[in-house]
């Protein structure tokens, strides 16, 4: 517990029972009901909850962002002690930037693109801070050394495309800090970044927080990052602060069921599919203007007694945990449930998960798989003869799948992941390579797939949004699907459609929605059952669940598993997400640049001997934090070149000098199937 | 102007699903409903008010105007504005109000071929060139940037000195001028559609080029057409306008607007009413539909959701 909570200073920022409303169609709805909290100087706060709880409208009524359509429509928001609500359009201006500073999800979009960082970075310092181009160039350059950018000179120089999105986030986290704000509020300010570049980031605001006096207010969707940064936690819930309290109490001792099932929805790495199912939250966050009397989280909670839809509970504190605060009516009753050291899990048998081990029929197998991209491909650069840059997203690539599992690829973003996944359902023609399924050779593009090849290998898209045609119904969709692979009659494609929406546990009566009326989730479900709508031997998921919400994202998972285990099909599971990995794949190819560094079984993967990039990912995910660890960032990396040498060589701590720079690495197997692409001597792994 | 609408509440949508599976909208209901947002826009309203107008005088116009619009008064040439004839004579002495108002048919009969031809044109050119890229994509927009490289009156001017000026070749050359701007604009449209996930999961499915091309990103890129259809309209009308001016657009004794500033403006000076009402007219018309397709951007593509 920090001490100054107790001392009678002033907190830099102070919410009192501040309700937030939006206007939609002429009508106001309180979206933020009530949240109370305070900051003090140094201190991190942080906001968690699913989306649409109303954490990014907190932040933006503080920041005085509201818009138009929205209003603080009760409370007050005090600032130093002072209310927001008394400061003129002026003062607002002066404050903005200067007092309290915002970073935001996407540092490309906060970056002006047509000036030079440093630019923009004095133009910052003189609007605020009043400082001559000089002056305010020495500034920029300490802060930018301060926030561990190599070479501030050479960033002042280039424009935010040059930048990786490490370093962008990197620049924005300086601008944002280079005022000595007395609050700094992030949103998400991690969740577009890699895993190695988040860990570095969220490292460095670590560091800065010891370094300035910063209040700082974190928002993040991600129970695991705020786990790292912060002091004090607040969950939110449908617009309401349902606890708060330290990191740590919140996270290991959860008083309210809404945060102890939001915990149990992140698989960790001690779990995986064949022993247990991720534990869910059923039902979704209640709209705005459809929230009733009672507990808020009532209808969705498992510890829901008849008093709970009755009276709605207030904020309060524990007798037993001083400056803890809870929502909830039985917190006391029900700690012992609530512990994570009971894991909720849908029990499952045993055996069952033998006969769903893969067997060794080897299916699909990808051989020689190269992929490259001439960089520019306008016919005036081609008849002026520009040089030709390519870059190679899958450089010769090979994997086998065999029936019935899960393969994992995983790697940060340019891996080639996407490009392999896409490759194999026949989306884009590679350079060169052959994929073969049941031993027969497939041909790259799906329009000269056979139906019977198109209808075996299927896929899952990354964006629940984009994945369905908004113009079409759900059943219009299945239809269609149904059609293309040889169902005609009607009344038989009818009744396909509706059990496979049961299949994935959507009413029948969904076949009449349009897009627009599924919640990101459902639409993820119409897209799985889009997928297996062919009976699939293979469905690529390519990113299936990491636009999703944790608890829709275990929902997802499970139903996943289930469909896999009633169908017999294998998964090629494309994700960046470890923890996700683990607990889904039983073979993992881990990527870089286009090649294999690393494959194996589960087991063999997460245990030692590690390739460097993957014990790299892995002190990532890690949740106890090491400082100075040796996570290098992609932000820091080279360019890749045309080289012959290892492509990882360049972020590697454990390069050999000239030999990882020069030749290949050999492939290494210290178990059976287990691969590692290395000059390292095994034992040294 | 926010009144409630509790009928046609377009933000339940998404979060009360469970009514809205009774009545289920179709794509042209969706496009309704978004137009009612115009009422949250009276200079929309108030354009779509005199295009109504200007549609009914086209439709009726020989039965409201006064005197048919080519009976000549010989007495009564060049006669300024009166009780008689409201907005005076020419120098046939036809009444210049009836001529104007009868004068919107040629107009917009004229204006409304040759978009609803340049829209055509342009719509399978932007989806050929968008859908399919590469060396087609090349060749097609150049060509569209080399019809653009030309001042469009000019180049109008240009085809209709050649092939001669009648109804028919007017709106084939107006048509002709106009699509490289729908090809632009669709064409980027279907760019951002294309590359979308469910292009993908329909060529998984093993759908062919047509129906994805008319399936699946036609429908999704209806409300960029719209707009600029209704934007190159008021073009359409100017460059119709000036060609009649010029002699060279409809031919007289058609009460064209264009071609009566053209044969009004020898007496511009001394009967300036000629000139004056028919130009009115034309700019009144084009404001209009500019501030209605601007709106209708809006509300279509502009806001979209939310």
């Amino acid at each position: 517990m920090t001490p100054t909570t107790s001392s009678t200073t002033v907190p830099v920022l102070e919410l009192e029972d501040v309700h937030i409303a939006y206007q939609s169609v002429g009508k106001w709805h309180d979206v933020v009901q009530g949240v109370s909290f305070a900051i003090q100087r140094g201190q991190t706060v942080g906001l968690v909850g699913e989306s649409g709880c109303g954490k990014t409208s907190t932040a933006y009524a503080v920041m005085n962002y509201l818009g138009k359509n929205g209003k603080q429509s009760g409370g007050s928001i005090r600032f130093n002690g002072r209310d927001m609500q008394s400061f003129s359009r002026q003062e607002i201006r002066d404050i903005r930037g200067k007092k309290m500073s915002m970073v935001y999800q996407n540092p490309a979009s906060s970056l002006n693109p047509a000036l030079r960082i440093g630019q923009q970075m004095i133009e910052v310092l003189a609007r605020h801070e009043h400082l001559s181009p000089l002056q305010a160039t020495e500034r920029a350059l300490e802060m930018f050394r301060k926030v561990r950018l190599r070479d501030p000179k050479a960033i002042m120089q280039r424009y935010p495309y040059q930048l990786s999105g490490g370093q962008q986030q990197r620049v924005v986290i300086s601008m944002a800090l280079v005022t000595n704000p007395d609050l700094l509020i992030m949103d998400e300010p991690t969740t577009g970044l890699d895993v190695t570049t988040e860990s570095a980031v969220l490292r460095l605001i670590a560091e800065l927080k010891q370094e300035f006096d910063t209040a700082i207010l974190y928002i993040s969707h991600d129970l695991r990052v705020v786990a790292k940064v912060c002091d004090w936690v607040g969950v939110m819930y449908a617009g309401q602060l349902v606890e708060w309290g330290t990191a740590e109490d919140v996270f290991n001792r959860p008083q309210n069921p809404y945060t102890a099932d939001l915990l149990a929805c992140t698989p960790s790495l001690t779990q995986h599919y064949q022993s247990s199912r991720l534990s869910t939250i059923e039902g979704r966050v209640p709209a705005p203007h459809a929230r009733q009397v009672g507990c808020i989280y009532a209808s969705r909670c498992r510890f829901a007694q008849a008093d709970c839809t009755e009276t709605t509970p207030m904020i309060r504190e524990l007798s037993s945990m001083p400056s803890h605060q809870v929502r909830c009516w039985h917190s006391e009753s029900i700690r012992e449930q609530l512990s994570p050291t009971f894991p909720i899990q849908a029990p499952r048998p045993s055996d069952k998960a033998l006969s769903a081990a893969p067997s060794n029929a080897t299916f699909l197998e990808v051989k020689g798989l190269k992929q490259y991209y001439r960089a520019s491909s306008s016919i005036v650069d081609r008849v002026l003869g520009g040089e030709a840059h390519s870059f190679r997203a899958v450089d010769d690539l090979s994997l086998v799948i065999q029936q019935g599992e899960v393969f994992a690829v995983v790697g940060e973003s340019g891996s080639g992941k996407t490009t392999t996944g896409r490759a194999i359902v026949g989306l884009l023609k590679p350079t060169d390579g052959t994929i073969t399924l049941h031993e027969k050779s497939l041909s790259p593009l799906v329009q000269h797939r056979s139906a019977t090849e198109r209808q075996a290998i299927q896929m899952v898209f990354q964006n629940p949004e984009s994945t369905l045609n908004p113009n079409h119904t759900i059943g219009h969709i299945l239809h269609r699907t149904l059609l293309r692979f040889g169902i005609t009659g009607r009344g038989e494609r009818q009744e396909k459609v509706e059990r496979l929406l049961e299949s994935v546990r959507l009413d029948p009566s969904y076949a009449y929605r349009y897009p627009s009326q599924l919640s990101g989730g459902e639409k993820q479900r119409v897209a799985i059952a889009r997928a297996f709508a062919g009976d699939p031997q293979l469905v690529v998921c390519d990113e299936a669940v990491s636009a999703l919400d944790v608890s829709v994202q275990a929902t997802i998972l499970n139903l996943l598993i289930d469909l896999k285990e009633q169908t017999q099909c294998s998964y090629l599971f494309i994700s960046h997400d470890l923890s996700v990995v683990h607990y889904i794949s039983d073979h993992i190819a881990v990527m870089y640049h286009g090649q294999v560094m690393e494959s194996g079984t589960v087991d063999q993967v997460f245990e030692a001997p590690h390739h460097p990039y993957t014990a790299m990912l892995l002190s990532a995910i890690d949740s106890t934090y090491h400082a100075g660890s040796s996570t290098a960032d992609a932000s820091q990396m080279e360019s890749q070149a045309d080289q012959e040498g290892c492509p990882f060589h360049a972020r590697c701590p454990r390069k050999i000098k000239d030999l990882c720079e020069q030749v290949a690495p050999p492939i290494q197997s210290p178990t059976e199937g287990h691969l590692i692409r290395c000059h390292v001597p095994l034992n040294e792994l | 102007m926010q009144e409630p609408t509790p009928t046609f509440a377009v933000k339940g949508v998404s979060t009360q699903p469970d009514n809205i599976t009774q009545n289920r909208p179709t794509q042209l209901s969706f496009l309704l409903r978004r137009m009612l947002k115009l009422r949250q826009h009276p200079a929309g309203l108030l354009a779509l008010v005199f295009i109504v107008l200007y549609l009914f005088l086209a439709i009726f116009g020989e039965q409201i105007a006064p005197y048919p619009y080519t009976q000549q008064h010989y007495t009564d040439t060049l006669k300024p504005p009166s009780i008689t004839y409201w907005f005076g004579t020419d120098q046939f002495g036809r009444d210049v109000l009836s001529r104007v108002i009868v004068g919107s048919r040629d107009v917009l009969l004229l204006a409304f071929s040759a978009i609803s031809f340049s829209g055509l044109l342009g719509l399978f050119i932007g989806l050929l060139a968008g859908y399919y890229g590469g060396l087609l994509d090349e060749l097609l927009m150049r060509l569209m940037d080399i019809i653009m490289s030309f001042p469009a009156l000019l180049l109008a001017l240009l085809i209709l000195s050649v092939y001669g000026s009648n109804f028919f070749n007017l709106i084939l050359t107006l048509g002709i001028v106009f699509a490289p701007f729908i090809a632009r604009v669709v064409r980027s449209a279907v760019l951002d559609v294309r590359s979308l996930e469910y292009i993908d999961a329909a060529r998984l499915r093993g759908e062919g080029d047509f129906y994805i091309m008319t399936q699946e990103i036609l429908p999704n890129i209806i409300p960029v057409v719209i707009v600029e259809f209704s934007l190159n309209f008021s073009y359409t009308i100017l460059a119709g306008a000036s060609l009649g001016f010029l002699g060279l657009g409809v031919q007289p004794p058609s009460p064209d607007w264009g071609l009566q500033v053209n044969e009004g403006s020898l007496y511009a000076l001394i009967a300036p009413w000629v000139v004056i009402f028919p130009s009115i007219a034309i700019s009144i018309l084009v404001l209009s539909i500019n501030v209605f397709a601007d709106i209708l951007g809006r509300i279509l593509v502009g806001e979209g959701e939310s």
